[in-house]
């Protein structure tokens, strides 16, 4: 074992940990709009709108990512020429994990009690109104544990996009691999990288969390 | 000023208000009282449109709240009738200024500072000037009914209706709360109250309804309640209720 390996190719592994970590950011806020969106559409009162949000978490929550990932890039890529792979790769982790984002928020808004919504309508607010100001900032609270659990799932989930040619944390430990033989090392080195990503997003969710906690008792 | 004419609202096949009708005028405090579950509640969410009503019309002003294919009165009627509710309803993401402010600033355009000055003065008058930073979760019961009441007044509505204000508050804050809307009612506020706080409907109210399954059964003064109520539904809720 020589764990020296590391070091020589540290140019390497910190490249592909910009990548991971560019992909990451990307794609959480990616799957934070279209959770957010996909969540209130299947609260909609229009059936169609609700059913086709349905549709889309059933059919992504029920496949491999992989196989998406795929069909984004392989399958989709003979029609459309895509110039790099960052873009379908990364839209395709947030069309994964905007689907788990989509029932959080459904069920964070569901939670929030329909007097908080009767109360804003009561000083005339109109319903996205009410939705914006009252319903989701307190939805928000509620939503972040489970939210911050999909997100650490999005970051180790993105070691898929190095199937995609993409040359993150996984596709620098494959390259180190092959020239080094030095297999255990390097990815454990490579799952440690993981590990300081999604250590610091769980520190800032309990930041955050804390910050927000004086009014979320009640 | 308030008209509410011949309100039918059912949900499935259970009929709440079986055909509502009454009116109030300017300066009035209406107690409307009646058992669990005859459609308090219900009533007034029509009276506001936050509900819709299958049959009936309720005018504020002369104009109908209840439109065409809208699923919510439209909110120029919203914020001209005030809802007070047994559980508050603050939201707990804001302070009790923040709940009071929140209104004015979003639906009436009001400036932040122009809408906390407001606020802390409507706050004061409830005796809360020194809450104004303190969150929902901080406050007792009786505090924050008083924050939800000037939070409804913060929209300077035409009519301020209240259900149950004071059911889901233990004893000793049931007058604080009773206080404050008594000098509403002497100000000059309209009012339209869900309440079995006998004591204030015989000292406060102008006109009082009993509503049981659904109707109407009984109306008038306190006087004609308290003396001489007719109908046996009447008088079995209030030796219930007065033991
Ligand atoms: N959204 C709803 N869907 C179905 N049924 C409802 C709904 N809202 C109220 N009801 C029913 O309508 C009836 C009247 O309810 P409402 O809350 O208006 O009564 P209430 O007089 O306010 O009673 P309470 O004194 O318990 O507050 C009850 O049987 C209730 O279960
Ligand atoms: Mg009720």
């Amino acid at each position: 074992m020589d764990w020296s390996v590391l070091w020589r190719y540290r140019a390497v592994f910190l490249h592909g940990l910009k990548i991971t970590l560019h992909v990451s950011v990307v794609a959480i806020v990616l799957a934070t709009i279209i959770g957010t969106l996909v969540g209130l559409c299947r609260l909609s009162r229009n059936k169609l709108i609700s059913g086709l949000a349905y549709v889309y978490i059933e059919i992504i929550r029920n496949t491999p990512l992989l196989v998406q990932l795929f069909v984004i890039y392989f399958g989709i890529g003979q029609f459309i020429h895509y110039k790099t792979e960052f873009w379908p790769a990364t839209v395709g982790l947030a069309i994964f994990a905007g689907s788990y984002v989509a029932e959080i928020v459904r069920a964070g808004i569901q939670s929030v009690a329909r007097g908080q919504m009767e109360a804003a309508l009561s000083l005339g607010m109109d319903y996205r109104q009410a939705m914006r100001y009252v319903v989701l900032p307190q939805a928000f609270r509620r939503i972040l544990p489970p939210l911050t659990g999909q997100f650490i799932s999005l970051i180790k989930d993105s070691s898929l996009v190095s199937f995609l040619a993409l040359t993150d944390i996984t596709h620098a430990a494959r390259k180190v691999t092959a020239s080094t033989f030095q297999a255990f090392v390097v990815y454990v080195g490579a799952a440690f990288l993981y590990f300081i990503l999604t250590a610091s997003l769980s520190q800032l969710a309990g930041l955050v969390e804390r910050k927000v906690a004086r009014s979320a008792r009640s | 000023m308030l008209v509410v004419e011949d309100v039918h609202k059912s949900f499935g096949d259970l009929e709440v208000l079986k055909g509502i009708s009454f009116r109030v005028d300017p300066g009035e405090v209406l107690v409307i009282i009646g058992p669990s579950g005859c459609g308090k509640s219900t009533l007034l969410r029509c009276i506001n449109g936050i509900e819709r009503v299958d049959r009936g019309q309720v005018y504020l002003e002369g104009k109908p709240v209840h439109r065409k294919g809208q699923l919510y009165s439209p909110s120029s009627i919203r914020q001209q009738i005030g809802m007070v509710f047994q559980h508050f309803e603050l939201f707990n993401h804001l302070t009790a200024l923040g709940n009071v402010a929140l209104g004015p600033i979003r639906v009436r355009g009001l400036s932040r500072q122009e809408a906390e000055e407001r606020g802390r003065e409507l706050l004061a008058r409830v005796g809360l000037a020194d809450k104004a930073d303190q969150y929902p979760a901080e406050l007792s019961g009786g505090q924050k009914q008083r924050v939800a009441i000037a939070r409804a007044m913060a929209m300077d509505p035409k009519v301020i209706m209240f259900d149950e204000p004071t059911s889901a508050l233990d004893p000793e804050m049931i007058k604080e709360v009773l206080d404050v809307m008594k000098d509403l009612a002497r100000e000059g506020v309209t009012m339209i109250v869900v309440t079995h706080e006998m004591g204030f409907a015989r000292e406060v109210a102008d006109q009082i309804i009993f509503m049981d399954d659904g109707r109407i059964i009984e109306r008038g003064s306190p006087e004609h309640f308290f003396n001489n109520a007719q109908h046996p539904r009447t008088r079995e809720f209030l030796s219930k209720i007065l033991y």
